[in-house]
Order: C-alpha cells, then sequence, then structure tokens
C-alpha cells in the first residue's frame, strides 16, 4: 500500500514535467517502432490476393514456400496486394539507386549500395534501443548486488567493496570497451555485455550509499527484530526504498549507452553488417558528407533526439523523486 | 549573457582554426608533399612487407639491376653489368666503382654479400622475400667490385630476382645489434637520388635530394610524406594545397574531384598494375571441394553490375592469376557470366536441393550455409560481401560475414581458417604461379584455397626452367585454362591505380611502371 502509494506521487510530479512527458513519449514510440520493423519496412506484401482465385497469402507473416523469390512488388503480379508503408527490406540493394537523395519512392533517401535508409533506419532502432536496454539492465543488477552487499554489512565488506568500486571507476572506461572488444570480436552480444560489465561502479556507489542510509532507519531495525533474513530484509524491504535514484541513474546510463554504442559502430567495432545500427550508417556516411547531406542528417538527428530523450526523462525523474526540488 | 558570449567566442574559435589551417607550414615551392595512407613500421627494405614503406624506400635505396619506367627491361644499376654462366646456374654482377651511400661511405661487393646473408639468415623477417631466394645458395665476393651468385637450378626469374634484390649498407647494420630492430630501420642510408632527412611518428617522413648523387639530379629538392590515415581528410588537404600527390578511390575519382576547379588545379592520372582481387573458395572446405559448387558461385556473381555501379565502372573483369595486360594472360578466356539459372543447374548436378523446404539448399543433411572472411580495411570488399549475400539467400545459400583487423584476416588465411575469402594480391611484372597454385604450397605457401591439379603443377615447374619466352607463355596459357576450368577463384576486378597530382608541377607522365617523381619539374612561378 505504502509503496503504490510513494511511486503514484512519483508519477503525478513527473506528469507536469511536459518536457520529460515529451521524452517519455518519443521512448515509447521509438519502443513501438522497434518491437514492429519488420511490419514497416519489409518488402513483403501484408497479404496477397492472387487473381482469378490464385488463393490468398499472408507473405511477411508466413513463408509460402511457392512465393519464395519472387518480387510481389513487381506490376506483373496483378491482384490485391497491401505493402508496408516502407516497402523494401533493409538488406535487399539496388545498384540502379546508388545515393538517391529523399523522394516519395525512398522517403530517406538510398545508402552507397541503393539500400532504402528508412528501411535501414527503422531496423537500426532496434540495434540501439536493445543495446541501450540490455547493456543498463546488466550494469545496475551487477551494480545493484555489490552496493548492496557494501551498504548493508559495511565494515570490511565494505572496505574491501569500495576500493575495488574505486579501481574500476579509473578505468578509462572506453579504451577498456575497445581492448575487450578486440579480444572478444566485434558483435552485438559483445557491445552489450562490455558496457554491462564496465559500468556497474557508478551504480554500486549509488546502492551503497542508500543502503548505509536506510539501514540505520527504524523500520529495517523493526524487521531484523522481527527475525527476518538479511536477504529477505535487503530484498524486500531495503532495496524497493533504494530504487528511485538508480532508475534515474539508468536513464542517463541508456543514453550513455546508445551513444557508446554509435561510437562502436562508427569505428567498425559495433554491430556487425548487414545488420544496420545508426552509428554504422553515420559511419559510413563520412565517406559521402559532401553529396549525401541525408546519410549523415538522419541517423545523426535520430541518435541526438533518443539520447535528449533519454536525458529529459531522467531529469525529470530526478526532480520528481527530490522533494526538494518540489514547487 | 555569460554563457551566449562563450559559445560566441568558441564560434570564432572554430571558425579561425578551420581557415588557419592553410598557413600551418610556410611552403617551399621545391617540396613535394605526396600523401601516406599509413604509417611504415620500418624502412628496412628487406624485413618491410608493406606498399607505404615501399613508396618511401624506393627513392632511397637501389639494387643492381633496375627496370625501364616504360618497357621493364632490366637495365644497370648499382651494377655496371652482369654475366649469366654455367647455363643460368652462376650469375656475376660487376659493381659501379666510386658509388658512395650518403653518408660518404663506398658501396662494395661486401653490401651485396652481408644483405644477401641477411636475407637467407632464418633469425631475419621477411618470409615473402625469402622464398624468391630458396634456390640460391650463394653469394661470393670475388674482388671489391665483383659478386658471384650460385643457384641450385635454373629458374626463368632468376635475372630479375638478384638484380632487384634490395641491398642495404654492412657498415651500418653490421653492429651486433639485431637486424629487425636495428636503429637504423627508422634513419635508412640508402646510395639513391634522395637521402632521408627525418621522421615524426605519425606524421611525416622527410627526404632530401642526395646532393652527391651520382646520376642526373632530381628537380625536386625535398619530398615530405605526410600520414593521414582517413582518405576524407586527405582529400580535403589535396584540395587546400596541403597534400600534392595522393591515390583516389573510385568513389573520389567518379564523384569527388569532378570540378572544375579541381581539374584545374591537378591532373587526375589512371594507370594499370599487376593486381586483381577475388573471391577465393577454400576447396578443403566441404562446400568448395566440388568444381561445380565452385563455378556455380561465380554464375551467382553479377560482376559486371559491381563494376560498372559499385566501381563506377573503373576496372576490368579478370579471368585470370597473371596480370592483364601481360603475354601470359589470356585474353581469349571470356569470364563466366552472369547467370543463376546455370548455377542452379549446376548446384542440383552437385547434390545440393532444398529437401527440408526452409528455403536454404542442404545435402546429406548439412545446410549450405559458410561464412566469408574479410579484412575490416576494405571498404569494397564489405560493399561487395553485402551485395552476395542477398543474391546467394535467393539461389538458397547462406552466406554469413565475418570482418576482422588485418593482422587477424592474415592469420586466418595462412591457417586456413576460413570457407571463403574476398581479399585482393599485387604480382609482379613477370609473376610465376608456383607461390600462388603449386601443390606443395598449400601446407605453407600462398596457396590459401587449397588449389591442387597435377597439370598444373607439371606446367608451373616446366615453365620455371624454361627459358624461352614464347613456350613458356604457351605453357602458362595452357594453365589458364586449367584455372579457368577449375574456377579456385571466381577473379573479380583489376582496377586502376588512380591519382591526383598537383599542377604545380610539369612533366608529370604515366609509364608502365607508374609515375616518377625523379623527372617533375617544379614550374614557375607565376
Amino acid at each position: 500500500m505504502k509503496r503504490g502509494g510513494y511511486w503514484r506521487g512519483v508519477w503525478t510530479e513527473f506528469r507536469k514535467n511536459r518536457l520529460a512527458l515529451g521524452g517519455l513519449a518519443v521512448i515509447a514510440a521509438l519502443i513501438a517502432l522497434a518491437l514492429s520493423a519488420s511490419l514497416v519496412a519489409n518488402n513483403r506484401p501484408y497479404i496477397y490476393v492472387a487473381p482469378d482465385g490464385g488463393g490468398v497469402y499472408f507473405p511477411l507473416f508466413y513463408d509460402h514456400p511457392e512465393l519464395r523469390g519472387l518480387d510481389l512488388r513487381k506490376d506483373e503480379f496483378r491482384g490485391f496486394k497491401v505493402f508496408p508503408p516502407i516497402p523494401f527490406s533493409y538488406s535487399e540493394y539496388n545498384l540502379d539507386e546508388i545515393l538517391v537523395g529523399p523522394s516519395l519512392r525512398h522517403i530517406m533517401g538510398t545508402d552507397e549500395q541503393g539500400r532504402d535508409l528508412a528501411a535501414r533506419m527503422v531496423h537500426g532502432t532496434r540495434v540501439s534501443l536493445l543495446v541501450g536496454f540490455i547493456a543498463v539492465a546488466i550494469y545496475i543488477s551487477i551494480g545493484i548486488v555489490i552496493g548492496a552487499l557494501a551498504g548493508y554489512y559495511g565494515g570490511w565488506v565494505d572496505m574491501l567493496i569500495s576500493r575495488l568500486i574505486e579501481m574500476v571507476m579509473c578505468f578509462p572506461t572506453f579504451f577498456l570497451i575497445l581492448t575487450i572488444l578486440a579480444l572478444w570480436g566485434p558483435s552485438m552480444v559483445s557491445v552489450m555485455v562490455v558496457i554491462g560489465i564496465t559500468g556497474w561502479p557508478g551504480i554500486a556507489r549509488i546502492v551503497r550509499g542508500e543502503f548505509l542510509k536506510l539501514r540505520e532507519m527504524d523500520f529495517v531495525t523493526a524487521t531484523r527484530a522481527l527475525g527476518s533474513r538479511d536477504w529477505r530484509i535487503i530484498l524486500r524491504h531495503m532495496l524497493p526504498n533504494a530504487m528511485a535514484p538508480v532508475l534515474v541513474s539508468a536513464s542517463f546510463g541508456v543514453a550513455s549507452t546508445i551513444l557508446i554504442e554509435s561510437s562502436l559502430s562508427f569505428l567498425g567495432l559495433g554491430v556487425q553488417p548487414p545488420t544496420p545500427s545508426w552509428g554504422q550508417i553515420l559511419s559510413n556516411s563520412s565517406q559521402y558528407i559532401d553529396f549525401a547531406w541525408w546519410m549523415t542528417v538522419i541517423p545523426g538527428f535520430a541518435i541526438f533526439l533518443t539520447i535528449t530523450s533519454y536525458n529529459l526523462i531522467g531529469e525529470g525523474f530526478q526532480e520528481a523523486i527530490d522533494p526538494k526540488s518540489r514547487k | 549573457m555569460g554563457r551566449g558570449a562563450a559559445f560566441l567566442c568558441f564560434l570564432a574559435f572554430a571558425f579561425f582554426s578551420v581557415f588557419s589551417c592553410r598557413g600551418e607550414e610556410a611552403r617551399d615551392p621545391y617540396t613535394l608533399y605526396v600523401h601516406l595512407a599509413s604509417e611504415p613500421g620500418t624502412l628496412n627494405p628487406i624485413t618491410s612487407t608493406e606498399a607505404v614503406a615501399g613508396a618511401v624506400t624506393k627513392y632511397v635505396y637501389e639494387t643492381l639491376l633496375d627496370r625501364d619506367f616504360d618497357t621493364l627491361e632490366l637495365k644497370p644499376q648499382l651494377a655496371e653489368r652482369y654475366e649469366v654462366r654455367n647455363s643460368g646456374l652462376v650469375y656475376r654482377f660487376f659493381l659501379k666503382k666510386g658509388v658512395l651511400w650518403s653518408d660518404g661511405v663506398e658501396f662494395t661487393a661486401d653490401d651485396v654479400v652481408y644483405s644477401f646473408n641477411r636475407i637467407k639468415d632464418p633469425k631475419v623477417a621477411g618470409a615473402s622475400l625469402k622464398v624468391y631466394y630458396l634456390d640460391v645458395t650463394r653469394c661470393q665476393k670475388i674482388d671489391r667490385y665483383i659478386v658471384e651468385f650460385t643457384c641450385r637450378r635454373p629458374y626463368f626469374m632468376q635475372r630479375e630476382l638478384l638484380g632487384e634484390m634490395p641491398i642495404v649498407p654492412r657498415h651500418i647494420y653490421d653492429d651486433g645489434t639485431d637486424f629487425n630492430t636495428h636503429v637504423m630501420n627508422r634513419r635508412p642510408v640508402g646510395t639513391g637520388p634522395y637521402s632521408f632527412a627525418a621522421w615524426e611518428t605519425r606524421k611525416r617522413i622527410i627526404l632530401t635530394r642526395n646532393e652527391k648523387y651520382r646520376g642526373e639530379k632530381p628537380h625536386i629538392k625535398k619530398i615530405v610524406y605526410r600520414v593521414v590515415p582517413d582518405a576524407n581528410v586527405a582529400l580535403l588537404k589535396l584540395k587546400k594545397g596541403e597534400l600534392d600527390v595522393m591515390s583516389l578511390s573510385s568513389l573520389q575519382w567518379a564523384r569527388q574531384t569532378g570540378t572544375e576547379q579541381f581539374n584545374r588545379d591537378f591532373f587526375k592520372l589512371k594507370y594499370y598494375q599487376p593486381y586483381y582481387n577475388y573471391i577465393g573458395w577454400n576447396a578443403e572446405r566441404p562446400f568448395f571441394s566440388d568444381r561445380r559448387v565452385r563455378l556455380a558461385m561465380t554464375h551467382l556473381i553479377h560482376r559486371r553490375a559491381v563494376l560498372e555501379k559499385l566501381l563506377f565502372g573503373l576496372g576490368e573483369i579478370v579471368n585470370g592469376t597473371f596480370f592483364i595486360y601481360s603475354k601470359n594472360y589470356s585474353k581469349n578466356l571470356g569470364p563466366w557470366p552472369y547467370d543463376p539459372e546455370r548455377a542452379r543447374e549446376l548446384l542440383r548436378e552437385a547434390g545440393w536441393a532444398d529437401t527440408d523446404n526452409d528455403g536454404i539448399l542442404d545435402r546429406d543433411g548439412k545446410k549450405f550455409s559458410f561464412t566469408m572472411v574479410y579484412p575490416v580495411s576494405s571498404d569494397y570488399s564489405e560493399k561487395l560481401a553485402v551485395i552476395l549475400k542477398e543474391d546467394l539467400a535467393k539461389a538458397g545459400i547462406e552466406m554469413k560475414l565475418n570482418r576482422y583487423e588485418w593482422a587477424v584476416f592474415v592469420q586466418k588465411l595462412n591457417e586456413r581458417d576460413f570457407d571463403a575469402t574476398s581479399v585482393g594480391w599485387s604480382l609482379g611484372y613477370s609473376g610465376d604461379p608456383y607461390q600462388l597454385w603449386h601443390s606443395s604450397q598449400i601446407k605453407e605457401g600462398s596457396n590459401f584455397c587449397a588449389f591442387r591439379n597435377a597439370e598444373a603443377d607439371r606446367l608451373i615447374e616446366a615453365a620455371r626452367v624454361e627459358f624461352n619466352e614464347e613456350r613458356r607463355i604457351a605453357m602458362y596459357h595452357r594453365f589458364n585454362e586449367i584455372v579457368h576450368h577449375e574456377q579456385p577463384y571466381t577473379f573479380m576486378f583489376c582496377n586502376p591505380a588512380m591519382a591526383a597530382v598537383s599542377r604545380r608541377f610539369d612533366n608529370v607522365k604515366v609509364h608502365t611502371k607508374g609515375l616518377n617523381y625523379l623527372e617533375w619539374k617544379v614550374k614557375a612561378r607565376r
């Protein structure tokens, strides 16, 4: 009861911040886009009704063997067909349409192999969001466990863990990531794991601080007096009360992770082709920067928009949980 | 307010720094600024394998014989003349007298003997150079100005290999320290028309004219090689006048250097060099051990479209391993056409069919799914790979891509740890297919794709001891037919070398061998 009340209050405060709400809306839209990427950009129609009673097909949802290898967009396939808004797949190329600017046919233009940029951007959303979420989820989990142990037990445990945190914080993260990627080989999974295992010290510090504060509070003493086990006190009673600052830090974390992923892709160490990612499109664009502006501007703007949205959410959240900033 | 002012300051600073680059260095008209895409690891001509090192050392070091820029005939350089004795087993070179290293010490037979012994020394790096001298057993000093090489068996390329053997100064290197890591590898001393002046790490290498050079002195007094790893940045620097020479990519040639202004400031030069790129199918992998499958792959690649659209038509489709403009190349063997229908037939014949109806071919329960590897630095390979992946998918073949950093990539090739690869190959002017195609080179040589054919082996061996050019060419033409039939590679293109050269210079000519800075003249200032 009490907890629900707290989060409801936070949401009430959060809602007052228009910018933060806007950021939330943008992220929600991007998540929807990432989940439905194959439905939004695809070279197969949702539905195809072959003429003269030839049958009804759903090529986008089911791999009909008899339609394999056919390009149903061609006029020679008469009949009723409904295509996604972007009727191109992210990997199909057309050497006759290399680096064509935005037009009705290709709303965001094409890249250096004549691939539709809109389709690649839509599918690239997946990589950017997924890398952000999973990497941050990994480091939050690590951070919470380590921070909770340090904060709850204190003493020599805290002493050891704090030194460990300081040690890890001393590493220049980006170069550490570069080194690890060089060892493991670049792939989406390694990028997520590497960011995940290098990002936790900040979260661990926050959780430790919260726990140091919380463990002196009466409700914790009470639970302990009732004979609860340590893990139960940590998980059921203390952690929910320490989550708010962690989530604030997480939303900023997602933003910086997306930026790191883009930088790694820019350096060719991120997602491997032909899977698109925004950073990779941006990286390719550097060769054509003098005449193919759409290759630079569109992914650049997408990265900017996403990161700004996450930062706005983080800021809004921070204000909402901080009683001092309430007006 | 304060923030706004700071931002303005920043803008002003950014603006200033962009437009002040021009004044970075007072320009001397007699200095040639050359683009270097990466920094060489060493300037030792014996241990170095990089093209960027060769671009510098070719003006510092000389060899016994030298090829004519146009006819490619061998002519004397450090040697005055030579004799072939004992029916091609003994080569005697008579050295020029009074040739000086740039530090003033005289060049003698000792330097030649020392250099040869270093090449043969197992502790010295440079494996690719060593294979050429395997059959040369001895190099002997006859007197101060005469050296004699003894060979195990006759070989038609021996004369040029000995004539073009790199030679380093013995008095510099023979001091008991390690040859591979010798300090003078970064401060070369040569006999050539330019001598080394400075090397600023990751920035530039500077050569100055050798004023004591015995031959005709070049007009350009100083060559500055600027290290600029990013080709886009290099092109900007070229346009701003901070570089005089750079090689252009096909994109830069076709789309980014077409303005009137550019053509007023620069010559655009295009010439063919012995080079080709290919997709190699590792015959030791189950997919590609069958000739029909390899041929099917060739039929599935639309080489004409890739060349026209991706490379802007800059290049020629090749059908074999020799330089397209040499007599060894067989012009009559037309490249296999793009023919997906025929490819499907061939795959069916080889037993590949989609029995489980999942869209991917299979045989004996194994899916046709392989991985192609290529170096991360190759923009062309990446574009090609992405296109190929799509096209093969349509034929029911799954191709995965794996790109590696160059050193790792070379290791993969050497360990034969790949299914297919896309890579380029630079060859010599005469070219002996032994290193690439003889079955003895499958284990450790450069026969990466395990090409094995008894007749080809016999032809390669026979050609090595055939001194009659016509008969040798006939053997190579037969060899080409075998390779064409077997398709160990899908041969792709011979792309031209493309360069932009500032019009500050006169007498800029394109030779068979490429560009020659030695003959360029600085135009009088207007």
